[in-house]
């Protein structure tokens, strides 16, 4: 039994359908009797339509409407029916729910026929809701329940054009490849617009129909990739339309032409047919969002912004134009404008997820790192498949160190994309800096499966190789990286670990040449470019992915490695937009004397890097751990986390710093000029206020008073600025007037304490601040000159900075003075390197030896060897 | 439901209130016959009627089937009621649906349901069984629940250890509908002593039987409604069994069961209600007016005739093929169209529309192949239980007729179509 066409003379308007079903509910309530019926449909957009008229009906008879949605438990819970049908009273039971495969079952069946007879026994009134397939079914497969029936209505009628176009609009496609949910369903979406498009009649009425039809097949074969016959829907679709005068439509069709050129690849005729959609309906925002989205993609910035600007002019709170404007921003680095075009589109569009997926690169890119996460988030929260956000909370959570979840936050990336060889990439960095080696092997295993042609993850695998000890595995990945990587800075790094797993092996040969090699590449650099290069080893752009993806750190271990190999590039310094007489570059022209001579009363320049992707840390340079409970330390960490813009950080640090000593001055005033920055007035007043009661010399108080003025100017309090002006000039008249372009973190003198000058040290190191880190580790020899540890940093600081002579004599002075073979073999190790810096192959020969021999564990020792010369990393 | 007064509409509310497809027809509380009861043409109920009279040996076992709407319930009602029937048997009806659980049915679930049902409604109407077979029954009461309570092995039931038999019945009956792991374990326990279930049926029987002098008759409703496989579990595979109780039974059994080929060994057993001869196979152009009377009778108690154009009551009738359920069915839709029309009367337009409609309604579920079936039936009249024809004779498609021998013919509404 198959369904047939009803002929079109037998079929009824759908007011009087309506009419019908309303009539027979109407008597079956006003005489409490039962009532069965059933309702066929082949439109969903129909039966919406139908339910709603009669659910409004029902609610005007004083009905309340039931929905029952059936499934393949229903036919074994008959308590739970009766249950559900044991109050009837002014009510009418819509079912649904039913399936070709519930109605195949036997048991379900059986049910439905238990089922009619207990309605007529509770003297239920109830609508069963089926397509015609299951009409059809039921009445093959029940034909008892079939004929219990009181009535069946059809519902033949096709969907309005209107419904058809906006649910086009909203379902089919909505202009950029993300905008959309999901392309699940595509092939029964097509299949049932083909079936309605074979059944529409040949008449001149159904010519709208038949037009939206083919706009919407030519948007789903575009969205399946079948470009081709996407062409060809719309273009009849476009010969249709241009018979119903329809200028909206046509542009539509354009809009929808322009899509499939530009998937081709030919932008031009896509941005023409923008353009020719946008002749056609000036008003119809989308052209324009799609032409910015165009430009945008291409490059060409300009175009996109005037594109969305458009689209702005002619709807200001269309979050997608502001969504696309602030993409353009982001791209020419205009953070501040991208972050205010984004809030505007999370403004109009609260549930847009693209939005805060802007806000949290933006956050990301600025060091506001906890509002980057949190903007994420909310875009994750909107959708799960944004593989954008997955990524940008990966990458965070890895910066900051939070491995667990960046682990997590990359497999759901890859749960939405499981070929994103980026991803397995990073996932693969992730697992190696936590030590998981073997979960790295087979992260950088998949990416290579997945594009054999990925250099990087071939050095990467053979980086885990050799730290895994299978030295010789990792030669032909190295080699085989070594062939398709283009950029040289890039072989640089893979010859390096190739040299390194060549003295592994104990072939230095080999190793020597392809030192050699890696700085003949290297050669062409600056010594600052040296120093800054970064092992970008595992992190490859992820254009690709995302725009405003960064790269990630490098892979490899804890040591810090020699300048030219792994120091990671630094992010440029971002333009912060402060106000100039809040913070600025310290002019004096004899800084370093100043700095040596007040080393306490460091000025800190916030021209310095922030705080580069990796952190590199020499074993020995060890982060200031968490649970100290120096103040001064915490301040100085607090300065540190300033200069990074992570003025959260920074807050945290001196509230630690307070809440060890609660009289340290500077601790107060430091925490009172970063809430200046934040525009925390109030609580900068109170705690400058109370800064300049604890701090007992005139010079640092008058920076406090300074800082005060600087504050009541912001509030355009002059007459108080004045006042604290003159104060601060009052207690160092020697600096009056200079003050005002420096806003100065302080750190209170402690010349007892070489330790903390070593841990300060190490504090600037970390932000590659090495002439600082040079002078506090010089301070801290001076306090114990047999102290091999800082003779060694500070070779290392001489190294960071080129001055590689400079360095030797400090190495074996560390060497002479260390005890314990670890160590020396440690300096050793870094001593061949600078001499290796300075082509003295031999002595770096001699050196790496020494190391050598110094250790029983082969292993550990060539693993150190090889720690220190892959340079800056972090080990878990 | 005390707005059914069973009285004759004089507006289309209350005709479309007497013209419901399933209205059951119970006698009135003096015993009289439905106001809406009508005799059919050779009154084929009497055929059951007369078998059950006839003189026995044992107790007689019959099938009752017939189409969907064609009146078996109310004919059953109306059975309980003949006086012939009254003076010979103590008659019970209940709906099996009662019992048990319908779409689980188990011949052991009938033949429980017969001996508690029995038990409990000689008791309920003030009969009275010797003490004797009380205790008996109290100890083989006894045997079930220590069974049941092993099997349960000492957890908490909500099996209640009832005080009487009554209350053991009335439970089992009712944990036998609601409760499939109480269900599944006293059907185990029942099939450990089948005979002796039997035997306490046959107990209770004879001591009713004893006590009134009238045989024990059992009309079982709503056996119709298991399913096909269930109905032939139950009165094909365990038919010696249901056969043994010593009373009057009567079955409900579905057409699907009645048309099926395990029936055949039973068929002579078995009484098929047909529906009203309207004309004679293989000639619409002779009405038989007996028929038409019949039908028309049908539709003059329960409607005002002034709410009806004569042309479209009988245009009513050819199209219900004889069968009440399509005659209420035509009329109800009918009455649905003159109403919307504010029209006085049903006229002949409404007749039209609703069988349009019907027809619509087959129109998207039959195939080409089921027309062309459908042709053929027209053309030849002929009647085969086969799984051919079966589904149509389901669906109504095709209707049952039954004069000198046994015939069909294609539900008058879709002759149209099969004209197209």
């Amino acid at each position: 039994m198959t369904e047939q066409t009803l002929p079109p003379q037998e079929s009824d308007p759908f007011g009087e359908r309506i009419d019908i079903l309303t009539d027979e509910l109407e008597l079956s309530i006003q005489w409490q009797r039962p009532c069965i019926l059933m309702v066929a449909y082949a439109s969903e957009y129909v039966r919406a339509d139908f339910v709603s008229m009669l659910e409004n009906s029902l609610i005007d008879m004083g009905q309340r409407v039931v929905w029952v949605h059936v499934d393949s438990q229903s036919s074994s819970k008959i308590n739970l029916l009766n249950e559900t049908f044991k109050e009837t009273k002014n009510a009418v039971f819509f079912v649904d729910g039913f399936t070709t495969e519930l109605i195949e079952k036997k048991d379900f069946r059986a049910a439905l026929n238990y089922y009619k007879d207990l309605f007529a026994e509770k003297n239920v009134r109830i609508l069963f809701w089926l397509t015609h397939k299951d009409a059809l079914l039921i009445a093959q497969r029940a034909p008892e329940f079939w004929t219990a029936r009181n009535r069946i209505i059809d519902l033949v009628e096709a969907p309005k054009p209107e419904q058809i176009l906006r649910s086009t609009l909203e379902s089919a496609w909505q202009g950029t490849f993300e905008y959309n949910n999901h392309f699940d369903d595509t092939e029964a979406k097509i299949t049932l617009r083909e079936s309605f498009l074979t059944e529409l009649p040949r008449s001149a009425e159904s010519t709208g129909t038949r037009a939206n039809l083919l706009l919407t097949l030519g948007v789903l074969h575009w969205r399946k990739g079948d470009y081709e016959k996407a062409d060809e829907m719309l273009q009849n679709a476009l010969k249709v339309a241009a018979r119903m005068h329809d200028n909206w439509f046509e542009a539509e069709c354009f809009n929808a032409i322009a899509l499939v050129k530009s998937s081709l690849g030919r932008n031009d005729e896509a941005i023409d047919a923008y353009k020719q959609a946008i002749k056609l309906a000036p008003d119809q925002i989308f052209a324009w969002n799609n032409l910015g989205n165009l430009c945008l993609k291409i490059q060409r910035n300009d175009e996109a912004m005037i594109a969305f600007q458009k689209a702005i002019e002619h709807n200001a709170k269309d979050p997608i134009s502001w969504n696309g404007l602030g993409d353009v921003y982001s791209r020419i680095e205009y953070i501040d404008d991208a972050i205010a075009a984004y809030r505007k589109s999370i403004e109009y569009g609260p549930m847009f997820p693209h939005p805060w997926n802007g806000l949290g690169e933006m956050y990301a890119r600025i060091g506001r790192t906890n509002e980057a996460v949190l903007a994420f988030q909310e875009a994750i929260n909107l959708n799960q498949h944004f593989i954008s956000s997955w990524f940008g909370l990966a990458k965070l959570y890895a910066k900051q160190e939070r491995y667990r979840e960046a682990v997590k936050a990359y497999q759901q990336a890859l749960n939405i994309d499981p070929k994103n060889t980026s991803v397995w990439n990073e996932l693969g960095t992730i697992y190696f800096n936590a030590k998981r080696y073997q979960d790295a092997v087979e992260s950088f295993l998949k990416a290579i499966e997945l594009d054999r042609t990925f250099a990087w993850a071939y050095s990467n695998l053979g980086l885990a190789h050799s730290t895994y000890g299978r030295v010789k595995d990792s030669l032909p990945l190295y080699l085989k990286s070594l062939g398709l990587f283009t950029d040289d800075k890039d072989k640089a790094v893979t010859w390096n670990r190739l040299a390194n797993s060549y003295r592994m092996l104990n072939d230095y040969g080999n190793a020597i040449k392809a030192y050699q090699k890696a700085d003949a590449l290297n050669s062409g650099a600056s010594p600052k470019e040296e120093e800054n290069a970064s092992d970008a080893a595992v992190t490859e752009s992820v254009s690709d992915m995302a725009p405003q993806a960064e790269s990630s750190q490098p892979v490899e271990g804890s040591d810090a490695a020699p300048v030219e190999e792994t120091e990671p590039q630094p992010e440029p310094t971002p333009e912060v937009e402060v106000t100039p007489w809040v913070v600025s570059p310290a002019q004096d022209a004899q800084s370093n004397a100043t700095v040596t001579h007040t080393i306490g009363a460091i000025s800190l320049q916030m021209s310095l890097p922030l705080f580069s992707n990796a952190t590199v840390l020499e074993e020995e340079y060890e982060a200031p751990k968490a649970d100290s409970t120096n103040a001064r330390v915490w301040n100085e960490k607090g300065n540190v986390h300033f200069r990074a813009a992570a003025y959260d950080e920074a807050i945290v640090a001196y509230e630690k710093a307070i809440n060890l000593d609660h009289s340290f001055g500077w601790a107060y005033c430091n925490l009172g000029l970063t809430y200046l920055t934040q525009n925390r007035y109030a609580e900068a007043i109170l705690l400058l206020q109370k800064s300049i009661e604890l701090l007992v010399l005139d010079r640092d108080r008058a920076v406090a008073w300074n800082g005060l003025g600087n504050l009541y100017r912001r509030l355009n309090d002059y007459d108080n600025a004045v006042v604290a002006y003159q104060k601060a000039d009052e207690l160092d008249p020697e600096n009056a007037g200079v003050r005002d372009d420096v806003e100065s973190f302080h750190s209170e003198q402690n010349t007892n304490n070489a330790r903390v000058w070593n841990e300060l040290g190490d504090l600037f190191f970390k932000s590659n601040s090495y002439l600082e880190a040079a002078n506090c580790y010089s301070k801290a020899i001076e306090m114990e000159p047999m102290n091999s540890s800082s003779f060694s940093n500070l070779a290392l600081c001489f190294t960071y900075q080129s001055k590689f002579e400079e360095a030797i004599p400090l190495y074996l002075k560390s060497i002479e003075l260390s005890h314990a073979d670890a160590e020396k073999a440690a300096s050793w190790n870094k001593l061949g390197n600078v001499y290796r810096k300075l082509n003295d192959y031999d002595n770096a020969v001699t050196a790496y030896q020494n190391a050598v021999k110094l250790t029983n564990e082969q292993t550990t020792v060539v693993s150190r060897a090889r720690f220190s010369l892959l340079g800056n990393c972090y080990v878990d | 439901m005390s707005n059914l007064d069973y009285i004759i509409a004089t507006d289309f509310d209350r005709a479309w209130l007497n013209f419901e497809l399933d209205l059951p027809l119970k006698p009135t509380r003096d015993g009289m016959p439905n106001p809406f009861y009508i005799d059919r043409p050779s009154n084929p109920i009497a055929e059951l009627t007369d078998a059950l009279l006839a003189p026995f040996y044992r107790p007689p076992k019959f099938f009752f089937s017939g189409h969907r709407g064609c009146g078996k319930s109310t004919e059953l009602l109306h059975l309980m009621n003949n006086e012939e029937i009254q003076k010979k048997y103590w008659p019970i009806n209940f709906s099996i649906r009662d019992e048990t659980d319908i779409i689980d049915i188990d011949f052991r679930d009938v033949l429980l349901a017969i001996g508690g049902r029995l038990f409990r409604e000689y008791r309920k109407k003030g009969g009275e069984l010797p003490d004797q077979l009380l205790k008996e029954l109290d100890g083989w009461r006894g045997n079930v629940e220590k069974k049941i309570s092993t099997v349960l092995e000492g957890r908490v039931s909500s099996y209640e250890l009832g005080a009487s038999i009554d209350a053991f019945f009335a439970n089992a009956g009712l944990k036998m509908k609601l409760e499939p792991a109480t269900r599944v374990e006293l059907r185990q326990i029942v099939e450990t002593d089948i005979t002796g279930l039997i035997a306490i049926i046959n107990h209770i029987a004879a001591a009713i039987y004893s006590k009134e002098r009238r045989i024990p008759l059992i009309l079982i409703d709503d056996m119709d409604k298991p399913d096909l496989d269930k109905a032939r579990a139950i009165f094909h595979d365990r038919r010696e069994i249901m056969m043994q109780p010593n009373c009057a039974i009567v079955y409900t059994v579905s057409s699907a069961l009645f048309y099926s080929k395990e029936f055949d060994a039973i068929r002579d057993q078995a009484l098929f209600l047909p529906n009203i001869n309207l004309h004679p196979a293989g000639d619409l152009s002779c009405n038989f007016s007996q028929g038409y009377t019949t039908l028309a009778r049908f539709i003059s108690l329960r409607m005002d005739l002034e709410l009806i154009e004569m042309c479209a009551l009988e245009q009513a009738v050819t199209y219900s093929g004889g069968v009440f359920r399509e005659l209420a069915r035509i009329i109800r839709t009918s009455i649905g169209r003159a109403r919307r029309r504010k029209a006085e009367r049903i006229e002949m337009e409404d007749v039209e529309w609703a069988a349009t409609e019907i027809r619509n309604e087959y129109r998207r579920i039959l195939d080409r192949e089921d027309i062309k079936l459908l042709k053929k039936v027209r053309d030849n009249n002929h009647l085969e239980y086969s799984e051919r024809l079966r589904p149509l004779l389901q669906l109504l498609a095709l209707l049952e007729y039954r004069d000198n021998e046994n015939w069909c013919d294609v539900h008058p509404v879709l002759r149209k179509m099969l004209d197209d």
